[in-house]
């Protein structure tokens, strides 16, 4: 955690693209889990992530605000999800594929987890997103986000009750399946 | 500690981000709160299981797959730009002859060959010098060797490199009169006109082609940038990066990622026969033993003058930096009169000259830089000696050479370099390390006392300014 965003992005921008791999290895897993909970699917969501990738860095020098490149990353995010869907609902309309009804590849995921973080507002879920999946400890958001500390705890802690409440109606259920 | 305090720090509390005391103050309240307890519990287990999603997300390695589309996606655009370019270009050619637009149908059926060929050979290799730097982690043996223009070794160089990536061993054979032999204990220097070796410890004496290779390899990650990838070498499609802080170009193998030509040595990377390592000394030689518990010898005079030489080196240095040039000038002249081959001691003898208005002298010593290393900053300095000589054609011969390394430093700031490292002895220490826009500023001022011709680059303007003033250097260039 050497250097800032910023530093990076600079540095692609004066032509160097390896050092795009830092931000990708900072944000790749976040990446992934976020499009993973909207996509409910690790290659699905594999794919989205690497085109998201690929075109932020080709798009870096439109990034008016570099300190926000991954609320930025999360935006083109929901644009290839969206492509992606179009596409895939195309296909499917031309020919309906075997592969819709097959179990979702890599269940050692917890999707539920995924699929519920993705639903949290934006601020909300790019906390979660940096400090579970980034690994980034809270003073590096804040530093990172320009936000002050205090703010940063209890946005997480609200992000935790939202989680918390969201997480709790599909668990009653499991335990209603399970008492069946 | 009431219950609404306690949730309000209650994830600062999992998170460990509160001060003892309110830690404790939290503790408590837990110990006697049942409902508080299970809250905190279910908020650690929600933090578990976060924790454990984002390991399980983790295994998943996205940067290699993603770094090659980048490639691949940027070769594809260059590649796509070049070759309709190129397509327009043989168009034309054929439309624009009489006789050949009888051809026409056929050379449609040529381009369209062409075409394929051209799609199959340059299908995109990805390559990212990072590569090169990877390549360069697994070699074990370095072998470089530099003809002169007639075919003759001027310079071979084997290096054995050990698994904690330092120099082990090493041998260097300048002729006539130089050769160096590393066994990993003993450095041995052969002076083979005086018929001498002299024996060091190895790790009193250690002879190295680039200093550490790791912090070479690391400049060459940080810096290193693809100038060409479509370069012919002895009949293959190679590439060609910028080494910065060798201030040097390489070409690279499409294969092996690895250098087969920096500067303008020539690369392989074979093991070499045992005998390349070993310390062999002639019978008719004098052994001078410097090991440690070695008998002391009368020592040769020459001996001590060479090493008197490494010494009034530094301190010529040191002398230049300060602007004693008069003083500087004297120490070089020992330098250069005992190291003859001493680049850098040429080239700042010819500096203090140069600050002394000797200009005769530069020249003369700017041009022993010139035959021994062909330094594009030497001809630069001589083109400036010969300006003030008032010998206009030479020096601007001298600046046509120098010049295109110029240009590029502005849209390449690590390209200008040796240049700095040339202006200023100082960057050999360590102490003075421009920025790029230092660099493209000190190159400007070079620019102007070449050229005559001025366009502005300041510090103190803006980036779009200065980008003008960049854009205007480079079309001065161009259409001059």
């Amino acid at each position: 955690m050497a250097e800032t965003d910023i530093h990076y992005i600079a540095r692609c921008l004066d032509g160097h693209p390896d050092d795009f791999r830092y931000l990708v290895r900072r944000y790749q897993t976040a990446l992934l889990a976020h499009l993973a909970g909207q996509l409910h699917d690790k290659e699905k969501a594999e794919d989205a992530a690497q085109e998201t990738l690929v075109r932020a860095y080709f798009n870096l020098s439109k990034l008016k605000k570099q300190k926000s490149f991954f609320s930025w990353l999360l935006g083109i995010s929901g644009r290839v999800v969206k492509e992606q869907q179009r596409d895939r609902q195309r296909r499917t309309q031309i020919a309906r594929s075997l592969a819709e009804n097959r179990p979702t590849v890599g269940t050692q995921h917890d999707y539920p987890l995924a699929r519920t973080i993705a639903q949290l507002p934006d601020s909300y879920r790019e906390l979660i997103l940096l400090r579970y999946y980034s690994g980034l400890s809270c003073s590096q958001i804040s530093r990172q986000l320009d936000m002050p500390l205090g703010t940063v705890t209890k946005t997480l802690s609200r992000a935790y009750v939202m989680l918390r409440d969201l997480l709790r109606p599909q668990q009653n259920c499991q335990d209603c399946e399970v008492q069946k | 500690m009431n219950c609404e305090q306690c949730k309000e720090h209650l994830i600062e509390y999992i998170e460990e981000l509160l001060e003892d005391t309110q830690a404790d103050a939290v503790e408590s309240h837990l110990a006697d709160c049942p409902d508080c307890r299970k809250e905190a519990d279910r908020m650690t287990d929600l933090r578990k299981r976060l924790i454990q999603n984002g390991k399980d997300f983790a295994k998943t390695d996205l940067e290699d797959t993603v770094f090659n589309q980048i490639l691949r996606s940027q070769h594809l655009k260059l590649k796509k730009a070049g070759k309709i370019d190129r397509q327009i270009k043989l168009w034309r050619i054929i439309m624009n002859s009489k006789t050949t637009k009888f051809a026409t149908v056929a050379a449609v059926i040529l381009i369209a060959a062409l075409g394929i060929t051209f799609l199959k050979e340059s299908t995109p290799i990805a390559y990212a010098v990072e590569q090169t730097v990877k390549a360069f982690q697994n070699v074990r043996f370095l072998h470089m060797i530099r003809h002169d223009d007639a075919g003759k070794v001027e310079d071979e160089r084997w290096i054995e490199i050990g698994a904690h990536g330092r120099q082990v061993r090493y041998r260097q054979n300048t002729p006539p009169v130089l050769l160096v032999v590393e066994d990993g204990e003993t450095t041995a220097e052969f002076y083979k006109d005086k018929k001498t070796v002299v024996l060091y410890n190895n790790k009193d004496k250690q002879y190295q082609w680039i200093g550490p290779i790791g912090a070479a390899l690391e400049n060459l990650r940080q810096k290193g940038r693809i100038i060409d990838d479509n370069v012919i070498y002895n009949g293959r499609i190679v590439y060609k990066i910028l080494w910065p802080g060798l201030n040097t170009e390489c070409l690279i193998d499409p294969d092996t990622k690895l250098p087969i030509v920096i500067g303008d040595q020539k690369m392989s990377y074979e093991q070499p026969p045992a005998y390349i390592f070993e310390i062999e000394i002639p019978q008719n030689f004098t052994v001078i033993d410097r090991r440690p518990g070695a008998e002391p010898a009368e020592e040769p005079e020459w001996l001590t003058a060479n090493e008197d030489a490494d010494e009034l080196f530094h301190q010529a240095r040191y002398a230049l930096i300060s602007g004693d040039n008069k003083k500087a000038s004297e120490l070089f002249e020992y330098v250069v009169e005992h190291q003859p081959r001493r680049n850098w001691a040429w080239y700042w003898l010819g500096k203090a000259y140069y600050e002394l208005g000797e200009y005769e002298l530069a020249v003369e010593k700017f041009s022993e830089v010139i035959e021994l290393v062909d330094g594009v900053y030497a001809y630069l300095a001589r083109g400036l000696a010969y300006k003030n000589m008032g010998m206009e054609a030479q020096s601007q011969d001298d600046f046509n050479i120098a010049l295109p390394w110029m240009i590029r430093t502005l849209a390449e700031p690590s390209a200008g370099s040796m240049f700095e490292y040339a202006d200023d002895p100082a960057v050999r220490e360590g102490k003075a390390a421009p920025t790029n826009r230092q660099l493209i500023e000190r190159m400007v001022v070079r620019l102007r006392a070449a050229t005559g011709m001025y366009y502005g680059y300041d510090l103190n303007l803006s980036p779009q300014e200065n980008a003008e003033a960049i854009a205007a250097w480079q079309d001065w260039y161009q259409n001059r």
